[in-house]
């Protein structure tokens, strides 16, 4: 055998189909595009997905992609731990569950069993409960927030199946929706054909490039996320940017400060929409998940604190990362437009 | 990485022992060497599970074990050619109606195939399950998958007929298995990969050390998974358990002694 070969399947070898699921749009679309992939057909994708003793990091060595239907609930509101930006009506919904990239802090890895990627195909259903939400919304005075990036990153999803275009469209012929499209991806020019719409708020989380290299495994390196980001502000979108999570190592002021530096010398804060703050921060269960799945990453191995059922650095940390953010963007944005994860 | 193979016949079982040079343990009925072990399970289901709940290997042996089961299998016409070696890829258990789904992770050139486990033989009869049909894959599959993830839990299944009786009259289990011997030499060698097995952090030596310690001090279940878990932080931090262990150089006297010692450690080591 030759050493340099890769020994492992590539990602998506193996398609598998629930019944149901065949003969959709975006069913037909993956299967042509990945046509050396071998099709497996299921009853049921829980029967593949939630399967015992999985183990989430091997399986991202070749993950696989599993084409089914969402059942109800098709969408969710929002959560303690994710941000709402300020919005009343927020909202989150899952189009895929999982994610291309592989962040070592991400809470995926404890609230699946498994690496492999779910994509609902049948979109429509979740936009007739979209639009159902939208009717019953508590706050009639403002539009309904939906992130539609929760637990996965759709854009960088987008050069296999045109979810995120699909979302926007649909978007538009909504005006009270409002669309959260969160990435690390640089894909931005998956969509740049697309007309910007005020009712879409492209977040992109950005870290320092070593946290990139360290915690962030696939994902773009920071000069590609501001280029997209620099792209999509020239095209009039809105942009959000995310400092989520800021993670606290051994100097760590030092690089974010040189990281806050690069991002306020290369982006024009005049046309952010915001900036969203969050740190380390996970349900217990989850993080229990990962800890027994001894993950290779050192961010498992450390101090927590354990408030209410949410595992996260103590408020004395907490504290010094959010003045950090302040002392750094205080001239740059409004106050209220800076949004910190308690 | 080790590797315990389960095959349902004597004459599955044979060329694989000759080929591997494996030697039976008269008290476990297991022919080994030092990284393949094989197993005779006999056929169908009650078979299957009492010998496979009668295994006894060491808790973290399984971290590091792919399960292979090899045998012979009926197939489709349709779908499958006798003398035929296939990496099952999903297997659908007739009595209980559950599916098993393996993980693929390595590069193979064989070819994939669904199996179906049936409780009755189905030679003869007008059979029009496609794919592959053997007797004992739910059974292994409900057996084993508490003990290994799925990514080492493999069927390798050579076609011995086309569910006729006049197929079988033709063949020789051994020498369906010998003329595929090479192609499972190269799945072993190939799931010998250290990425499969389980991650571990801390080594033999040091479970011992972490055992010594909640037996000495008498520690309760709670306090020994706390510990462990502490020790598996602190050696991820400093590499090694050095300052956990300098805790622990004075016995207490009494309960309330231990609980303020552990109480010590929760606050300098992270768990």
């Amino acid at each position: 055998m030759n050493h340099c070969e890769n020994p492992f399947l590539p990602d998506f070898s193996h398609i598998y189909v629930e019944s149901g699921a065949f003969n959709f749009e975006l069913t037909n679309q993956c299967i042509s595009k990945y046509s050396n992939a071998t099709i497996i057909e299921i009853s049921d994708y829980k029967s593949f997905f939630n399967r015992p003793n999985q183990d989430f990091q091997t399986q991202k060595i070749s993950t696989k992609l599993i084409l089914a239907l969402k059942k109800q609930p098709f969408i969710y509101k929002g959560t303690d731990i994710l941000q709402d930006g300020g919005y009343k009506n927020f909202y989150y919904n899952t189009p895929i569950l999982n994610c291309l990239y592989n962040c070592s802090y991400c809470f995926l890895q404890g609230m699946y069993p498994s690496a492999n990627i779910v994509v609902f195909v049948n979109e429509d259903d979740m936009k007739n409960e979209v639009l159902g939400a939208i009717h019953k919304r508590s706050y009639k005075d403002e539009p309904l927030m939906l992130s539609v990036s929760y637990n996965t990153d759709l854009l960088a999803f987008e050069n296999i199946l045109p979810l995120t275009k699909n979302w926007i469209s649909f978007a538009k012929k909504n005006k009270d929706l409002h669309l959260e499209i969160r990435t690390k991806s640089a894909l931005y020019s998956s969509i740049k054909n697309i007309k910007s719409s005020d009712q879409i708020l492209l977040a992109w989380t950005l870290s320092p490039d070593n946290v990139i290299e360290s915690y962030e495994l696939n994902t773009p390196p920071l000069s590609r996320r501001i280029d997209a980001i620099k792209s999509a502000m020239n095209d009039g979108w809105k942009v959000r940017i995310c400092f989520d999570p800021i993670l606290t190592y051994d100097n760590w002021k030092a690089d974010y400060i040189s990281f806050f530096n690069k991002i306020k010398s290369e982006i024009n804060f005049e046309q952010v929409f915001d900036i969203t703050v969050g740190v380390f921060r996970m349900g217990q269960d989850y993080f229990k998940n990962i800890r027994k799945s001894k993950p290779d990453s050192d961010l498992f191995y450390q101090s927590y604190k354990n408030e209410n059922g949410i595992v996260s650095i103590d408020s004395k940390k907490k504290n010094s990362i959010f003045k950090l953010v302040s002392d750094n963007f205080s001239n740059y944005l409004p106050q209220n437009k800076i949004h910190y994860w308690i | 990485m080790n590797f315990l193979i389960l095959t349902a016949l004597k004459s599955e079982a044979k060329p694989i022992i000759s080929y591997f040079d494996l030697n039976k343990d008269p008290k476990t009925h297991i022919y080994s060497n030092k990284k393949i072990f094989l197993l005779i399970t006999g056929v169908g289901e009650k078979n299957v599970i009492n010998k496979l709940k009668s295994l006894e290997l060491k808790e973290s042996s399984w971290s590091k074990t792919v399960i292979l089961n090899i045998g012979i299998a009926g197939g489709n016409q349709l779908d499958t050619k006798i003398g035929n070696i296939y990496l099952v890829n999903s297997i659908f258990d007739q009595q209980s109606e559950r599916e098993y789904f393996p993980d693929f992770i390595i590069k193979t050139s064989l070819e994939e195939m669904p199996m179906t486990t049936v409780s009755q033989p189905l030679i003869d009869n007008d059979c029009s399950l496609r794919g592959l049909v053997d007797m004992e894959g739910g059974s292994i599959v409900k057996t084993m998958s508490p003990l290994v993830p799925p990514h080492r839990l493999i069927f390798l299944k050579i076609i011995s007929d086309h569910f006729k009786s006049s197929d079988l009259k033709e063949i020789s289990v051994a020498s369906l298995i010998e003329a595929q011997i090479k192609n499972i030499h190269g799945l072993i060698k190939k799931l010998e990969h250290p990425k499969l097995s389980d991650r571990l952090i801390l080594n033999h030596v040091e479970k011992k050390k972490i055992k010594e310690i909640t037996t000495k001090y008498n520690l309760t279940k709670t306090q020994e998974y706390e510990l462990l878990e502490m020790a598996e932080s602190h050696k991820k931090i400093f590499n090694n358990l050095t300052k956990l262990e300098s805790h622990f150089t004075v016995k207490p006297k009494n309960k309330k002694e231990r609980n303020k010692l552990f109480e010590s450690l929760r606050e300098s080591i992270p768990s």
